[in-house]
């Protein structure tokens, strides 16, 4: 799962992912989809730009 | 000292203190981050866990979700009289019981306490595919950011007040500054320089790089600051500055104590 928080600052992401998501694979650029959830530091951004999320790639091999 | 509040929203807030020290705009920058209690997840009861994260890594996630957090009604639980950390006074649990396929987000914590919520409610916290059943309990106290960041209330800085002096008789008007300038807060003005908007200076002195003539100065003023406080949501800007100022003025009490008594 990707972070909650930025890994550098505390900043809260996890609520912003969704609309991050949304926007960008509809074709805006992630620079004015960044700018307008009012993230500031490039500690926050990188976050935003580079996490991946693994959940699925690991449910597959898991039992239960 | 003097304060201005400068702009203000539900999670950020400027203000421009005057007429106190660095090492006083410090401190309080220390309250802020250490000292002023809000609530997290601090234990977890895991009765099933199908997802593919562990429990340790569910706890994580679970105490980075910030909580709303009342200014009162809850006590640190190494003040509480239960002596345990388990008593109403002192903690909070939220409950949780999901079954997947679904996407268990903070919005379905179901809380004992209806002023003590997750901040946003569409935090995920873990994935679950079909078949897969996630029961735990999760217990919230307060604590002080300088036991765990998931207790730090919001980011506080400073910086002091820039300077930025431009020597008339000298400045011929050939516009290298104002274009070396990267926040561009320096325009022509009949044949001169000036300046449109100090506040926005980061001092890097690329002004004074350019100008031959040396005509521009940077500095700044100790005794002006401006701070920003931003907080994650769990209390409102100028609360938590007022709550670090009351903490600080305790410390300062208890200190003054001490020092009588040598």
């Amino acid at each position: 799962m990707r972070p909650i928080r930025c890994i550098t600052c505390g900043k809260l992401l996890g609520d912003k992912y969704e609309e991050f998501d949304r926007r960008v694979k509809a074709g805006e650029d992630p620079k004015a989809v960044l700018d307008g959830l009012g993230l500031k530091r490039y500690c926050c951004r990188t976050v935003m730009l580079t996490s991946v999320d693994l959940t699925e790639e690991i449910q597959k091999y898991k039992k239960w | 000292m003097e304060v201005k509040i400068n702009s203000l929203t539900d999670q950020e807030m400027e203000l421009r203190l005057e007429g106190i020290t660095p090492a006083m705009a410090n401190s309080l920058r220390r309250a802020i981050l250490r000292e002023v209690p809000v609530m997290a997840v601090d234990e977890l009861e895991v009765k099933l866990n199908d997802s593919a994260l562990h429990d340790e890594i569910l706890a994580h996630r679970m105490a980075m979700v910030p909580l709303k957090t009342p200014l009162r009604g809850y006590v640190l639980p190494e003040e509480c009289k239960c002596g345990e950390g388990r008593c109403p006074r002192c903690t909070v649990t939220l409950s949780l019981q999901k079954e997947g396929p679904c996407l268990v987000v903070s919005g379905d914590l179901l809380s004992s306490d209806e002023n003590v919520v997750p901040v946003s409610d569409s935090i995920p916290i873990v994935k679950l595919e079909r078949g897969q059943k996630l029961e735990l309990i999760a217990l919230a106290r307060l604590g002080l950011g300088k036991q765990h960041a998931k207790w730090q209330p919001g980011l506080a800085f400073y910086k002091y007040m820039p300077l930025v002096r431009v020597n008339q008789k000298e400045c011929d008007g050939c516009e290298d500054c104002v274009q070396a300038c990267p926040p561009k807060i320096l325009a022509l003005s009949g044949g001169k320089v000036v300046v449109t908007d100090v506040l926005k200076c980061i001092m890097c002195r690329m002004c004074e790089k350019v100008c031959k003539r040396g005509a521009i100065r940077v500095s700044f003023d100790d005794s002006r600051f401006i701070f920003r406080v931003e907080t994650n949501g769990s209390l409102r800007p100028e609360q938590l500055f007022l709550q670090a100022v009351k903490v600080l003025a305790e410390k300062c009490g208890e200190f003054e104590k001490l020092v009588e008594k040598l």
